[in-house]
């Protein structure tokens, strides 16, 4: 089912404005604000149609008939690729082409028309996320912060940082699995306090033992996992963090004009993942209350963690593609806080220069001491 | 008259001797003082004072050569002293005065490091002066020593001095490790690469997320904790010795007021 969003005054499509954090019209530039927009889909598509102003009023795909027909391409048996609920297809009501979509696309805009297109069913029931954080770096403000980054690399190639390449920017929202964990991490361990001091013509080492013991109790909420496929890990990673004070309910206008994907992995997939991070932190915890001692050598080290709860949310996410001599850079960009990440095109002239430049200078200053002590 | 005369005679006499015996003794006097007393190198370019014989002909012409062509390499004087009649001069003072007069006579180098032997006390000495002080402090002195210590117990001084002159050249041209040139160049390099890695590896982003950013404080703290003691052990270590004049300070002075490096012992 594809929901669109009209405007009211005008008819023509709207989409999700980060500036004004409300929804906006494409072209008479109307807002009107997220809460006020039909939760239901199907009302956001009649509510359209409805509009009486003497404009000319979209074709909805139904008026107009086929002029011929085509056969289907053939479904191969073991084909995954269409499987289940997306094997139908999704229609623009503007202009009635096909949207192009993938497997795991839940908002896109319609590849013939442009208009912002949010697939409502791939994004309720067990599919419906539970938060979002909305875009609050804008398409231009975005690209001229890439284009400054570029710039400010201290090993990127003269040239990148100084053209133009943007190939595409996309601003989309990566599902998410924002997990709560609690539990309890218990160490017993040995440890000693050393001193060393003079007595006459000696030197003593005087060894402290301890018996050490401590139980926490620990949470850590909302970890964020990535659990898209496509996104890679490393660098979604890198984005964090996100300001969770902007968590808001989800609510399908906000994917208006930007892509959005849905889970490829649930909660219980990424369990794995999200446990062994969260033990890293408590390892540390534990640790960093275990403190005064020279040495510290656990005898027994536990640690349980349970997940309380995990929510599905759509973060934003702008990816950048850019043309460096004739291959592609990705990079990432959080969509709230404006941090980028992504391998940059290193220059090996400047490598060079700067291993140069580092080397000779650290090799100075060590004959100058030398010279000095000399 | 004739008594008077008789008188006058005796007490020419008398006179002459004494006159004989005085003149005797100024001459022989500055003799005494030179071989007893004075400690004199003989002349610049002079390197060997084998006044205890303790080398044959050959040898010793063969030793002058090998301490020159040591000193040049090490940029200072290497002398080698020898006595069996130190006099009064016990210790390190026959070799401060040794130097203390060379010094003033202009007849030896100021940068120098000197070996002295004792054959009446079976004793040696190694003091350095000027440069050499800095490059030979009491420690190294002593480890000169340690080297050719067994050569010198069992009499073979050849030898020993030999590897005196060994010793005092490569002390003066020696330069720790970490003062090499190729050895600051490869930590140069070294420094350089991994800076530019570092910067390689940051220019994708750095994480900045840590343990902490998830955590929350209002569910997470402490709910046990024990801190028993349990024992104390102690070990003791001897403190080792420190070398009186670790800075080159000159905690040795000669009389004529040269502050120089030593380090003498029984051997
Ligand atoms: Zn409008
Ligand atoms: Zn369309």
């Amino acid at each position: 089912m594809v929901v669109q969003y009209k405007c009211p005054g005008c008819g023509a499509d709207m989409h999700y404005d980060a500036k004004t954090r409300k929804l906006k019209c494409g072209s008479c530039g109307r807002l009107m604000e997220i809460d006020a927009m039909p939760r239901s889909s199907a009302d956001a598509g009649t509510e359209a149609e409805d509009s009486e102003d003497g404009e000319i009023s979209p074709f909805a795909a139904e008026e107009i008939e086929d002029e011929a027909e085509f056969g289907r391409i053939e479904r191969e048996e073991g084909s995954t690729a269409f499987d289940g609920e997306d094997g139908c297809q999704y229609v623009c009501n503007n202009c009635g082409a096909v949207v192009v979509t993938t497997a795991d696309t839940t908002a896109t805009s319609c590849s013939f028309c442009g208009a912002p297109v949010v697939l409502g069913d791939r994004l309720s029931g067990k599919k419906a996320p539970v938060w979002i954080i909305p875009f609050k770096v804008n398409k231009e403000q975005a690209k001229a912060a890439f284009r400054k980054w570029c710039g400010g690399g201290k090993l990127t190639p003269r040239d990148f940082m100084t053209a133009d390449r943007i190939k595409n920017i996309t601003g989309m929202y990566v599902p998410f699995w924002l997990y709560d964990m609690e539990g309890t991490g218990e160490a017993d361990c040995t440890a000693t306090r050393v001193r060393t001091y003079t007595q006459g013509d000696y030197i003593c080492t005087e060894t402290k033992y301890y018996h050490v013991y401590r139980r926490l109790h620990m949470a850590y909420c909302k970890v964020p996992v990535d659990a898209s496929e496509k996104m890679n890990d490393g660098m979604m990673d890198k984005l964090e963090p996100f300001g969770y004070g902007e968590l808001t309910r989800f609510n399908m206008p906000y994917l208006a004009g930007y892509l959005a994907e849905q889970y490829n992995y649930d909660d219980r997939e990424l369990l794995p993942r999200v446990t062994e991070r969260v033990k890293r932190y408590a390892n540390e915890y534990l640790a960093s209350t275990i403190t005064g001692y020279s040495t510290v050598a656990y005898n027994r080290k536990n640690i349980q963690l349970d997940p309380v709860n995990a929510r599905y949310t759509l973060l934003p996410v702008w990816m950048v593609c850019y043309d460096y001599r004739d291959s592609e850079h990705i990079f990432a960009m959080n969509g709230q806080t404006g941090k980028i990440v992504g391998k940059p095109p290193l220059s090996k002239q400047k490598i060079a220069m700067w291993f140069a430049g580092i080397s000779a200078g650290v090799f100075a200053v060590m004959r100058l001491v030398t010279m000095f002590l000399a | 008259m004739a008594d008077h005369r008789n008188h006058r005679g005796i007490s020419s006499k008398r006179l002459s001797a004494l006159l004989v015996l005085v003149l005797a003794f100024v001459c022989v006097l500055p003799g005494i003082m030179v071989r007893a007393d004075e400690v004199v190198p003989a002349a610049k370019g002079v390197y060997v004072y084998d006044d205890a014989g303790l080398l044959t002909g050959t040898e010793e012409s063969s030793l002058s050569q090998y301490l020159e062509a040591c000193g040049q390499e090490a940029g200072c004087g290497i002398y080698v002293v020898t006595t069996s009649d130190p006099g009064t001069r016990t210790g390190d003072r026959y070799l401060e005065d040794f130097y203390d007069r060379g010094f003033d006579t202009g007849q030896i180098d100021t940068d120098a490091v000197l070996l002295y032997v004792d054959m009446k006390e079976r004793y040696v000495n190694v003091q350095a002066y000027g440069k050499a002080q800095d490059k030979i402090p009491d420690t190294t002195c002593d480890a000169i020593i340690d080297a050719i210590f067994d050569d010198l117990h069992y009499g073979d001084y050849y030898d020993a001095f030999r590897g005196f002159a060994d010793k005092a050249e490569y002390y003066m041209n020696y330069v720790p490790i970490y003062l090499r040139v190729w050895v600051q160049l490869l930590a140069a390099l070294v420094i350089g690469g991994i800076c530019v890695g570092i910067m390689a590896a940051n220019s994708g982003g750095t994480m900045t997320v840590n343990a902490n950013t998830y955590l929350d404080q209002r569910y997470s703290g402490i709910r046990a904790r024990r801190d028993d003691y349990i024992r104390t052990s102690v070990k003791r270590r001897k403190k080792p010795q420190q070398s009186s004049s670790s800075g080159g300070g000159g905690s040795h002075r000669s009389s004529g007021g040269h502050s120089h490096s030593s380090a003498g012992r029984k051997f």
